[in-house]
């Protein structure tokens, strides 16, 4: 049935028809009726203080919950202020949606010097998102709408822009909803898993790994599934940063988030049959960029561009993870064959995170069970924690990988804490991540989040330093004088302590986890 | 022989590059190093937006291009919507940034900092974003990109450079700068336009941003003189001539009665502007005399208002050819009723900007966020008398640009005193440069004008009649966070002691963050 209304209203009923009931992002002059409307039907607004800090934030409710995250900003300096954080859910494969005003529906593509109008907005996100759209009618929201969500569901999942010429808001038109629709996960081709099957079964040394797109749905139980698997043919886990956590990291065979360690790599291409599971096998993953596998290799993903490129499938399955797990269980009857033997990593694990080690083992001590532990993309994250802060699902830990950005863990806490409320959700980071996006520290105090706050300070950029050290040139623009964090979070309202020493930590940590607000705990890198 | 990273650098200073702001990753170090060997001084802000913010009030403030450094990706875009702000604002800035691997495959392969495209996002947003292929061809696209940045309108460039040449060897020698003259007007235009001017009744004068750019506002004051004609400027052109001056009606093309006057005048010449909505905050606006128009832009002579003579030139060139033939007359110069309009936007600041006019000295350069207490009160009410300045985000209309760019304005003139107007919602967008400003010591005086969050945004949805919401914002105390950053901080309650405040700012060793409490 047709129902006549403005474009505003159209596009929150659209929204609310798809289960939308928080929006990250910042009012301006085009979006306001847009504000009106998510109000007037109680749809939850968070408003960050930048609105990168919004598309964290969308980042952080998405992974955690598995559901699209929606983020609202104005047009123009709104829409590229977001664009970092669309493209880091971009190369992690997180669903988010980004909805903006446009310039009016007859603006000259030459352009008029109009309020926040750019050379080609619609282009500049379109090389960012899986897709932009810039619709032209009222009666074309609710199908735009509904398309972003159907792409969501329908195979890797990937940031999406719509964008509504703003005059469209006010306007009125006369439109039909349609239905939401269920999109069921793609089956795997049952040949390709007789053959990855027999592969497994007749593996002497097989290897499995994990990546992000084991990780969502979350509810699908996929990583049980890979665990299941993993016993039946005796096969080692080792998971990507995005796949952290997916099955249990105290598992005996699990080797834990370590594919980047030169050991593991060493023993995944000595394998001689491997199954990645949802994952791009991507240099950012390896650390390396000629990583080359020795054995046969199933790829299982929702992706068909994953089959080829740098690691080509020998048996590709293009399918939903969990189904592709489940008819492989099908295949590989009990009893479990005898574990397969894995890496020897100790030393390397030592030695990358011994900087970091009485910090990561208070961390680990005074995390409580099932935690969202939130990282940027900082040294006492990615040397430490990644190995050294064992996880078991459903445990999240949620990473800005691929892309690779700074100030990502604080917003992307500030949108996991609400929603999921009732969880624990801890932010480790540095002194230079975290000045990327300290402004968030208001928005998790108006949110009224508890949430401890983790900083490793080692006074700037100081992986860069290293970098420069190594390569014999004198450090320059890395040693920042930096703000007094324990003054800083107390400017915001933020409680704040200093921990020198893992006891400290511990105490700290569990303390701030009682606490109802947020508390910022400084660390003193050595 | 050198690196293409060396010839990056030898290139960057040939053309007067003495100065880059960036931070730096592990795909740029190259440059980093090549820049720091040719003695560039490089300064390291807290977030890429900051940077870019802080190159545009570097060109704003000396004409010469202000140069971006990021790494690959995120950092990238963290620097576009300075970017697009500058291509708003027609200012000349260079971003440089590594990318994929020459032979990375277009598909991608989970790549660090890898995006779906790169190059073709700030293709979207600037001029245009080239990718060279080879380190030869580096120094022809760098000299390629300070050539178009005189030789029309200038506007951001992005060069990216495949991350695996940067340390490759290249035999292919540093370009030197070229000299590409102003271009000069067609002189039948000019004739033309002259004689329009010699037999207008009631002309006036708009004068936008191309005319800072250009250095051409002491001849439009002379020509205004000669015809008794009214200068008003945009909010790009302010301070291009005195705001003292009797025949200057300040940054206030914006306000009503200025353009009810503007619409009557016989004759109107309009210089380096688009005489866009974003300018008139009017989307309707309508001339109904004879327009003059002279741009460097081509694009500009038609559009909204469609110039009856158009000259497509530099400012100073077509100014100064026209004071070649249009004779002194004594018209009786005829100013709008703009007080009332005036008083109506920015009386709830007056005492507030009169303290800052007298604490500040006549040639300041002033930095402005799109805040209420700035285009409501400064732009119309702070006058500013050349050569000082007003760095003012217009078109694209971001929000915490002032602190930043007051950075790089300071870092490029530091002997001009340079102030920050910002409030408090904008100035979030980048409290985090306070770190940049302390390292630097630079003696800003930075006044937030705090209303408790998006106060512009709260009055429309109240003039919607509805609730506002997401606008009241739980805000940090201000003072107590520039003491964390070790910047000075200050709470003033009182017109007084804000001049006072300001006054010692300027004679500090570092940055004072004066908080303004605005009453509802």
């Amino acid at each position: 049935m047709d129902v006549t209304a403005t474009g505003a209203s159209v596009l929150v009923e659209a929204l609310s028809l798809h289960g939308v009931e928080l929006v990250f992002g910042i009012p301006g002059t085009h979006n306001v009726s847009i504000y009106a409307e998510l109000a007037a039907r109680g749809v939850r607004l968070v408003t960050p203080r930048h609105e990168q800090g919004a598309g964290y934030a969308a980042d952080g409710y998405a992974r955690a919950t598995g559901r699209p995250g929606v983020v609202l900003t104005t047009t123009g300096p709104g829409v590229i202020n977001a664009a970092t954080a669309l493209a880091q859910a971009y190369s992690d494969s997180i669903p988010m949606l980004l909805i903006s005003p446009g310039v009016p529906t007859d603006h000259p593509r030459l352009g008029r010097g109009y309020l926040h109008e750019s050379k080609d907005q619609s282009g500049a996100l379109r090389a960012l998102c899986a897709w932009s759209h810039r619709v032209s009618s009222v009666r074309e929201i609710p199908a735009a709408v509904a398309r972003a969500f159907g792409f969501f569901a329908e195979g890797r999942p990937r940031p999406v822009h719509i964008e509504i010429p703003h005059d469209l808001l006010a306007a009125e038109g006369s439109v039909t909803f349609a239905e939401p629709y269920r999109i069921v996960a793609r089956e795997p081709d049952p040949a390709a898993l007789d053959a990855a099957a027999l592969l497994l079964r007749g593996a002497a040394r097989p290897g499995i790994v994990l990546g992000g797109g084991v990780q969502c749905p979350p509810g699908q139980e996929a990583g049980a599934l890979a665990l299941r698997l993993a016993e039946r043919v005796g096969a080692r886990i080792v998971t990507t940063v995005n796949g952290k956590g997916v099955v249990p990291e105290s598992h005996p065979l699990a080797l834990g988030t370590v594919l980047h360690l030169a050991g593991a790599r060493s023993w995944l291409a000595g394998c001689d049959v491997v199954l990645a599971v949802g994952t791009e096998l991507g240099p950012a993953d390896l650390w390396v960029e000629d990583f080359a596998l020795g054995g046969r290799l199933i790829r299982v993903d929702v992706d068909p561009g994953q089959m080829h490129g740098d690691h080509v499938a020998d048996v590709p399955v293009v399918a939903d993870a969990g189904r592709a797990l489940a008819g492989l269980l099908d295949r590989i009857r009990p009893p479990d064959a005898a574990r397969a033997p894995g890496p020897d990593l100790a030393r390397e694990l030592a030695e990358l995170s011994r900087r970091w080690e009485g910090t990561l083992d208070a961390l680990g001590r005074a995390m409580p069970p099932d935690p969202i532990v939130v990282g940027d993309n900082s040294m006492m994250v990615y040397h430490g924690a990644l190995l050294s802060l064992a996880l078991d699902p459903p445990a999240r830990f949620l990473f800005p990988a691929g892309y690779g950005t700074l100030g990502y863990a604080l917003p992307a806490a500030i949108g996991a804490k609400l929603a999921c409320p009732g969880r624990p959700v801890v932010v480790l980071t540095g002194d230079g991540a975290l000045q990327f996006c300290l402004q968030e520290l208001a928005t998790a105090v108006a949110e009224q989040l508890s949430l401890p706050i983790v900083v490793s300070d080692n006074g700037g950029y100081g992986e860069i330093r290293d970098e420069m050290l190594r390569q014999d040139m004198t450090p320059v623009a890395v040693d920042l004088p930096g703000p007094d964090l324990l003054q800083l979070a107390a400017a915001y309202g933020v409680a704040a302590c200093r921990a020198d020493t893992p006891e400290e930590l511990f105490k700290a940590l569990v303390e701030a986890l009682e606490h109802p607000l947020p508390t910022l705990i400084v660390v003193r890198e050595s | 022989m050198t690196t293409a990273a060396q010839a990056l650098a030898l290139t960057l200073t040939a053309h007067g590059v003495d100065t880059v702001f960036g931070i730096p990753g592990t795909h740029n170090l190259a440059i980093y190093q090549a820049l720091t060997e040719a003695g560039v001084h490089c300064v390291t802000t807290r977030h890429e937006q900051g940077a870019g913010y802080a190159a545009d009030g570097y060109a704003r403030a000396t004409g010469r291009p202000g140069v971006v450094l990021t790494t690959t990706g995120p950092a990238v875009l963290n620097a576009a919507t300075a970017l697009a702000q500058a291509y708003s604002d027609s200012s000349p800035i260079l971003l440089i940034s590594p990318g994929v691997p020459l032979a990375h495959p277009r598909l991608g392969r989970g790549y660090l900092h890898e995006a779906k495209d790169q190059s073709r996002a700030l293709d979207s947003l600037c001029a245009w974003s080239h990718r060279v292929t080879s380190p030869g061809e580096l120094p022809a696209a760098l000299a390629r990109a300070f050539t178009a940045f005189t030789e029309g309108r200038p506007r951001p460039i992005h060069l990216e450079i495949p991350v695996d040449l940067l340390d490759l060897p290249t035999d292919v020698p540093p370009a030197s700068p070229l000299t590409v003259p102003p271009r000069a007007p067609d002189p039948a235009a000019v004739t033309s336009a002259a004689t329009l001017l010699g037999t207008a009744r009631r002309p006036a004068i708009v004068l936008g941003g191309g005319v800072h750019h250009s250095r051409a506002g002491t001849l439009a004051l002379t020509l205004a003189e000669r015809l008794g004609a009214p200068i008003v400027t945009t909010a790009n052109g302010k301070a291009a001539v005195p705001e003292s001056h009797p025949l200057a009606l300040g940054a206030t093309l914006h306000l009503p009665s200025v353009q009810t006057w503007l619409a009557g005048r016989d004759v109107v010449l309009a210089v380096g502007t688009e005489l866009a909505p974003s300018d008139l905050w009017a989307d309707d606006f309508r001339l109904t005399g004879r327009l003059i128009r002279i741009d460097v832009d081509p694009a500009q002579m038609h559009g909204d208002h469609p110039a009856t003579i158009p000259i497509v030139a530099d400012a100073t060139s077509a100014l100064d050819a026209l004071l070649a033939q249009v004779t002194a007359r004594p018209t009786p110069p005829e100013r709008p009723p703009l007080e009332p309009d005036l008083a109506r936007l920015a009386s709830r600041w007056a005492p507030e900007l009169k303290a800052i006019r007298d604490a500040l000295p006549a040639d300041a350069i002033v930095a402005a966020d799109n805040s209420m207490f700035c285009y409501y009160g400064a732009l119309g009410a702070l006058p500013i008398d050349p050569p000082g300045r007003f760095l003012y985000p217009t078109g694209f209309g971001t929000l915490g640009f002032a602190l930043p760019a007051a950075i790089g304005a300071k870092v490029a003139r530091p002997d001009t005193p340079v102030a920050v107007l910002a409030g408090d919602g904008a100035f979030q967008f980048s409290v985090q440069e306070l770190a940049t400003a302390v390292e630097l010591g630079l003696p800003i005086p930075i006044v937030i004008s705090v209303n408790g969050g998006y106060g512009e945004i709260r009055a429309e949805m109240l003039a919607r009649g509805m609730a506002p919401v997401a606008v009241d914002l739980h805000t940090p105390d201000f003072a107590a966070v520039a003491d964390a950053y070790g910047a000075c901080g200050v709470a003033v309650d009182t017109p007084e002691q804000l001049s006072e405040a300001v006054g010692k700012a300027l004679r500090a060793s570092g940055p004072t963050v004066i908080v303004l409490r605005e009453a509802r």
